[in-house]
């Protein structure tokens, strides 16, 4: 560019502006009297927006001498989510001063984005506002259910990333709250059932039982209803005499009835799950350790096709019976559910005594052989 | 629980790679190498499958090796190979020493991989820590997942509890970054955790060790399909990592 005394006047009364715009936020109100006086105040506004949004808090570095706290860390999303906020006004103001610049709308998609990782990285305070906001965009006409779905999605996802700042039992209330509103605003989707379900899968037993009974209602998906319905099941069976006959492709039948005075160790699973191959190991484990005390080992089998768990089988070298439930009509499917793998044992007395003995099963097949 | 999602606004470019020691720090293990890792075409728990369509092996059926460990490069290699219902050939190697669960401040585990096939649907790569004992907890400081996510890599950790903490981001395919790890001694049957990209904090937390006290193998091995969902690529693929440490401090 040529160089001009015009052109130095305008660069430094530009440079001057954008100093006040960084200081103040935002343009001096008493600078809107004349047209071009408003376009560049509004650019230079513009610019100072994207300079906030384009430069975040230093992130936490990788220390060579030590871990960050938990202090450190919640102090650090306290200023991310700080930060953003602040962007998020500023971009506010901006099209609320500035309806008509060319950036208008581009600074609504800021406000949005600032909002979403304020409330994700710890602002719980503006949930509220993200929820009204979210409403608003999902008023639009001729906005298709998808989209409205991936907005409710999105509010979920960033409150409950907030609330996880504060701590766990924050985090699952606000995530049971959400997806059950989820499921029952888009019962076509299964996100929000799915969610709950989760839930269900980890929660305490009462807490599981009341969710496993309520989430049926919502959801006309057979796989979960039964899920549901098994959950409810084995929560029925703990504690209480386990029958079990369970017939073998060889002709034998394993009976429960018939291993009074042993330890059952029932151990459900499919080739595909996510830990199975892991857990075929680590229980097989357990038979080698455990079996000449009096532990029997069963599994449960849920593949469709029985070939698919071969590989695991030899690859461990499993001395312990299979039973393929679902060739056999998925009847222990349908009574218990399963989703993933998981060890069930029965005692001696023929009582089915724990029903999540995948967390650390050693310290209760102990408990359990030594009992009379 | 389903993963949460935490994304930053704005990308920050860190080329911190592997971090000096300090004093007072220990290495356990450091380099690719046959004294270093373990190769039997098998996953620490010895098998050759996992729920991916991969079978793991050391010579494939093309006639060459699944990983290769050459000039403190590490290369596992992904054969297109369909056969017996799987179909990939893919190499694997884990770490010959686990990594205990206290007796340190801190521990830490870095490398730098350079993935690229990352985001390509089907291609599953991982760096992992993996409880030698149970199932899980788990640590995946870096796992490629295709694109799922709306990401390429995920960083995540998994408690005896089953429940997980996920973190996704995107890295830029045609350059290594650095992965870090540093990892708390079982305290109040629990473990803590800092997982980075190019030296940047991306998750955090800490999840329950039911056990009180598993060690961690230390896996890098190419699955394929599964969570990286299908069809994965009609062609072999690769990725190398390159700079292990695992240091006490």
């Amino acid at each position: 560019m040529k160089f001009t005394p015009g052109n130095l006047f305008t660069k430094t009364m530009a440079r001057l502006l954008l100093l006040l715009v960084l200081a103040l936020g935002r343009p001096p109100s008493g600078w809107a009297d004349t047209t071009n006086a408003v376009a560049s105040a509004a650019d230079l506004a513009w610019q100072a927006l994207l300079h906030a949004q384009a430069t975040p808090p230093e992130p936490l570095k990788q220390l060579p001498d030590r871990m960050y706290s938990e202090q450190e860390i919640l102090a650090y999303y306290n200023l991310v989510a700080t930060r953003a906020g602040e962007v998020a006004d500023r971009a506010r103001n901006f099209y609320t001063q500035y309806p008509d610049h060319a950036q208008a709308a581009a600074a609504r998609k800021i406000y949005l984005e600032m909002l979403y990782t304020s409330v994700e990285s710890n602002t719980t305070n503006r949930i509220a506002e993200l929820e009204t906001v979210t409403r608003e965009l999902q008023q639009a006409p001729g906005l298709e259910e998808s989209a409205r779905f991936q907005l409710s999605l999105h509010l979920l996802h960033s409150a409950v990333s907030g609330r996880e700042h504060q701590n766990n039992e924050a985090m699952r209330a606000e995530l049971e709250q959400r997806a059950r509103q989820l499921a029952r605003d888009y019962p076509q989707h299964a996100d929000g059932v799915s969610f709950l379900l989760n839930l269900a899968r980890a929660a305490a037993p009462d807490k599981s039982a009341a969710l496993a009974r309520e989430i049926p209602a919502l959801t006309t998906d057979a796989k979960i209803k039964t899920e549901c319905q098994g959950l409810l099941n084995r929560f029925a069976a703990l504690g209480q005499p386990l029958k079990l006959k369970l017939p073998l492709a060889e002709g034998q039948v394993l009976n429960l009835e018939q291993m009074r005075g042993k330890v059952v160790c029932l151990f459900f699973w499919d080739a595909a799950g996510k830990f199975s191959a892991k857990a075929i190991w680590a229980v097989n484990g357990l038979y080698k350790t455990y079996h000449a005390q009096g532990l029997e080992i069963w599994g449960v089998n849920f593949d469709v096709n029985p070939a698919a768990a071969s590989p695991l089988l030899k690859d461990n070298q499993v001395e312990w019976p299979q039973y393929y439930d679902l060739p056999a009509g998925g009847k222990i499917q349908q009574q218990f559910g399963y989703a993933q793998p998981m060890v069930w044992l029965v005692d001696k007395k023929g009582v089915l005594r724990e029903l999540k003995a995948e967390r650390g099963p050693e310290p209760m097949i102990k408990k359990l052989l030594a009992e009379e | 629980m389903k993963p949460t999602k935490i994304r930053k606004y704005a990308v920050v470019a860190s080329l911190a790679l592997a971090l000096p020691l300090m004093a007072g720090a220990a290495t356990l293990v450091s380099g690719f190498s046959a004294s270093t890792m373990n190769y039997t075409g098998m996953l620490p728990w010895g098998s050759h499958v996992d729920h991916g369509s991969e079978w793991y092996c050391t010579t494939a059926s093309n006639g060459k090796q699944a990983a290769t460990m050459s000039g403190g490069v590490l290369t596992l290699n992904s054969f297109r190979w369909v056969a017996n219902g799987y179909n990939y050939q893919s190499g694997v190697v884990w770490g010959k020493t686990e990594i205990p669960a206290s007796g340190y401040n801190f521990v830490t585990v870095d490398v730098d991989i350079y993935t690229p096939y990352a985001g390509t649907t089907g291609c599953w790569p991982a760096w992992w820590l993996d409880s030698a004992w149970n199932w899980p907890p788990e640590i995946d400081i870096a796992e490629f997942k295709g694109n799922v996510g709306g990401g390429n890599v995920w960083q995540n950790a998994v408690g005896s509890d089953g429940n997980w903490k996920v973190v996704i981001s995107t890295v830029n395919k045609t350059q290594w970054h650095h992965y870090g790890l540093a990892l708390g001694p079982i305290s109040g049957g629990a473990r803590t955790f800092q997982l980075f990209l190019d030296g940047v904090i991306k998750n955090q937390g800490s999840f329950p060790d039911a056990q009180g006290g598993v060690p961690f193998w230390v896996i890098a091995n190419y699955a394929n399909e599964g969570d990286s969902l299908t069809p994965g690529p009609t062609y072999d693929t690769y990725v190398q990592m390159k700079n292990y440490v695992v240091a006490t401090h």
